[in-house]
């Protein structure tokens, strides 16, 4: 599943890069290629072309069939299509894998902001494309990322050219045309403010290096955190001993043991290898791991409560450094009750 | 030269070298004067390939420009983005039957460019020559600007210009003009078309436009011209765009001499090769002859 969600993400990644490259004008009236064609599978777009200009546009419908999707599969754009999540996921990958700094809960700011966006919609001020994961990838692309290589390309060729060899020169002439006629701009494109662009994108990216993150981190993201912790859990396939008694839904066996983890993974969260499991597996493996009586807990060390939780039996713990995870929901406070909220969060939106 | 040709002269010559010199100056004025080819070409019908053909062959054919292994520019008018319809642009046509000619000589790679005025993109498709040219086997690439090349021309004012190196390092240069109105020079014929490979700030020369173009050709020597006139733009040139300054005419001219092919162009216009600034400077350097009396003239269709 892991490599067929990585080969997705690859095809699309790279699809969405030759539209990109086929966006450039070649003369003819028309451009040959559905170029927008991303844009057209986008929800929010959709939705806030909709508010402002009170029409259906019908390109727009298209992005009916992601939200009905979603609907199904969870937040399988993110994990399977979206190219920027899959930008994010590989600088994630580059993340050093020690540990994470405790950090606010600043993931709710996306709904304020989805509101806002929706909000000024209504009220025609259209500023979606800002934060749009695809209208960000497409500008920071076009006007930062894609002149700057060019600019690479293109001084090397001046630099090459110079070079007064004619076995030299049939070479870098060869090379040149190739390169011209299939990646490079066909002139070196330059924007004002492109330095900006492309340092904001590259900083977007980075952030993945202190917390991974999916799409643009707002609007429509996954949450990090969850990801992180959904992509844990993945790795353990007694997920049905995770769950409290009499806990919710996902507390059938089909479900937990098999569908859950499937679900997870739709959503886009990169199973990590070697990362520490989650924290109530800690505590479980705390307690010994083979047989702890049920109903009883260990009181979160860090936490400013105290809180209990359920160890199951035949539970076998993973990790062998349980205190490598220090951003562990007790240490806000919230300690298991928190982390249900979230199951019962990630559970709610398999059916919104 | 066809064999024919090649026994006739040795024959001649073999013959002349044993006779007294002035039997012998007088055998040679006659063979010239029976198989000497025509200077200029003119033929007119209603496909622009075949005329092309007519008229190269009028003048010997390909093969007597063309030879077996060269590298060739065929260099068009392909300045403006602007359809065949329009006639701002050398005809597809005749450039592709061009190209298709020159790999029939022998040809090793024939390369069609220009350097635009508009978009290079547009122009190339637009004028319908990239595909035309491509379909023919041509190498059709964009003016790549690092391959200018800062040639000494020791004209009366260009001392020396950025001029593409593909023309430069060409066995044969083919010019293939277009006939049109131009605002500021009267006419755009084959001298003019050869700002197409100059780089820098070629507008630059239009303070001087006549003089300048005749400076350049002291350099750009082309083995062939081929002045197409199948369309011609008679007013608002050299850009043009309406379809009535659009003239049909089926023609094409074909020659060696750039100055007696612009001054037969000038006739198309209802003007004289005198009335041309370039052409009068170019005849008075000696670049060539504007006195069409006094060109051979083989008029095929017309």
């Amino acid at each position: 599943m892991r490599h067929a969600r990585r080969l997705s993400q690859a095809f699309f990644l790279l699809l969405f890069l030759f539209l990109f490259i086929e966006t450039a004008a070649k003369g003819a009236d028309t451009l040959g290629y559905p170029v927008k064609l991303f844009l057209d599978f986008d929800p929010l777009l959709f939705l806030a072309t909709l508010l402002s200009t009170h029409t259906l546009v019908k390109a727009f419908w298209l992005s009916l069939i992601v939200l009905a999707a979603t609907a199904v599969l969870g937040r399988m754009f993110c994990g399977w299509i979206c190219p920027l999540g899959t930008l994010n996921h590989m600088v994630g990958l580059l993340r050093k894998r020690t540990s994470r700094p405790r950090t606010p809960d600043w993931y709710r700011v996306k709904y304020v902001l989805l509101i806002f966006l929706l909000v000024s919609s209504l009220f025609t001020m259209q500023l979606a494309g800002l934060f749009d994961p695809l209208s960000l990838l497409i500008r920071s692309l076009s006007l930062g990322v894609y002149p700057a290589v060019n600019h690479g390309f293109y001084a090397t060729f001046d630099a090459l050219y110079q070079i007064d060899s004619s076995s030299i020169a049939s070479i870098v002439d060869g090379g040149y045309k190739f390169l011209h006629r299939t990646v490079l701009a066909f002139e070196q494109p330059y924007f004002y403010q492109g330095a900006f662009i492309t340092l904001l994108f590259l900083g977007i990216l980075a952030l993945n290096l202190v917390e991974p993150r999916c799409a643009s981190g707002v609007g429509v993201a996954l949450r990090p955190s969850q990801a992180v912790r959904a992509g844990r859990l993945h790795r353990l396939p007694p997920v049905r001993a995770l769950l409290p008694r009499g806990g919710t839904a996902l507390r059938s066996r089909g479900l937990a043991s098999h569908r859950v983890p499937l679900l997870l993974e739709l959503r886009g969260d990169l199973p990590r290898e070697g990362r520490p499991v989650p924290l109530i597996l800690e505590k479980i493996s705390e307690r010994g791991g083979s047989r702890a009586p049920t109903g009883s807990g260990r009181r979160c060390r860090r936490g400013g409560g105290a809180h209990d939780f359920p160890a199951r039996p035949g539970l076998q713990a993973q990790d062998p450094e349980p205190k490598a995870d220090p951003s562990a929901r007790c240490s806000q406070g919230t300690g298991f009750s928190g982390r249900l909220r979230e199951m019962r969060g990630m559970h709610e939106g398999l059916h919104h | 030269m066809k064999r024919r040709d090649f026994l006739r002269v040795t024959a001649t010559a073999g013959a002349g070298l044993t006779l007294p010199g002035g039997v012998r100056t007088a055998l040679e004025a006659v063979e010239n004067t029976r198989f000497r080819h025509p200077d200029l070409a003119v033929v007119k019908g209603e496909s622009p390939a075949k005329i092309t053909r007519a008229a190269v062959d009028a003048l010997g054919g390909m093969k007597r420009f063309i030879s077996r292994g060269d590298i060739v520019v065929v260099k068009p008018n392909i300045g403006w983005d602007r359809t065949p319809e329009q006639g701002a642009n050398t005809n597809p046509e005749v450039v592709a039957a061009l190209v298709r000619m020159c790999f029939e000589a022998g040809a090793k790679t024939v390369k069609v460019f220009d350097r635009p005025c508009n978009d290079p993109r547009r122009c190339y498709v637009q004028s319908g020559i990239a595909e035309a040219a491509r379909a023919q086997g041509a190498d059709v690439s964009f003016i790549n600007d690092r391959k200018f090349k800062d040639t000494a021309i020791h004209g009366e004012i260009l001392s020396s210009w950025p001029l593409y190196r593909d023309v430069l390092e060409a066995d044969k240069i083919i010019n293939v003009p277009i006939a049109k109105h131009h605002g500021l020079a009267g006419l755009t014929l084959s001298l003019k078309n050869w700002m197409g490979v100059m780089g820098g700030r070629r507008g630059r020369i239009h303070q001087r436009i006549d003089t300048c173009l005749v400076d350049l050709a002291l350099v750009l020597k082309p083995t062939l011209t081929v002045l197409d006139a199948v369309r011609i733009l008679t007013g608002n040139g050299p850009q043009g765009g309406s379809l009535k300054d659009v003239k049909r005419l089926d023609t094409v001219v074909a020659g060696t001499d750039q100055v007696a092919i612009d001054a037969f162009g000038a006739t198309f216009f209802g003007m004289k090769g005198r009335d041309l600034g370039f052409v009068r400077e170019g005849a008075r350097r000696g670049i060539g002859t504007m006195e069409l009396s006094k060109l051979a003239i083989s008029r095929i269709g017309a």
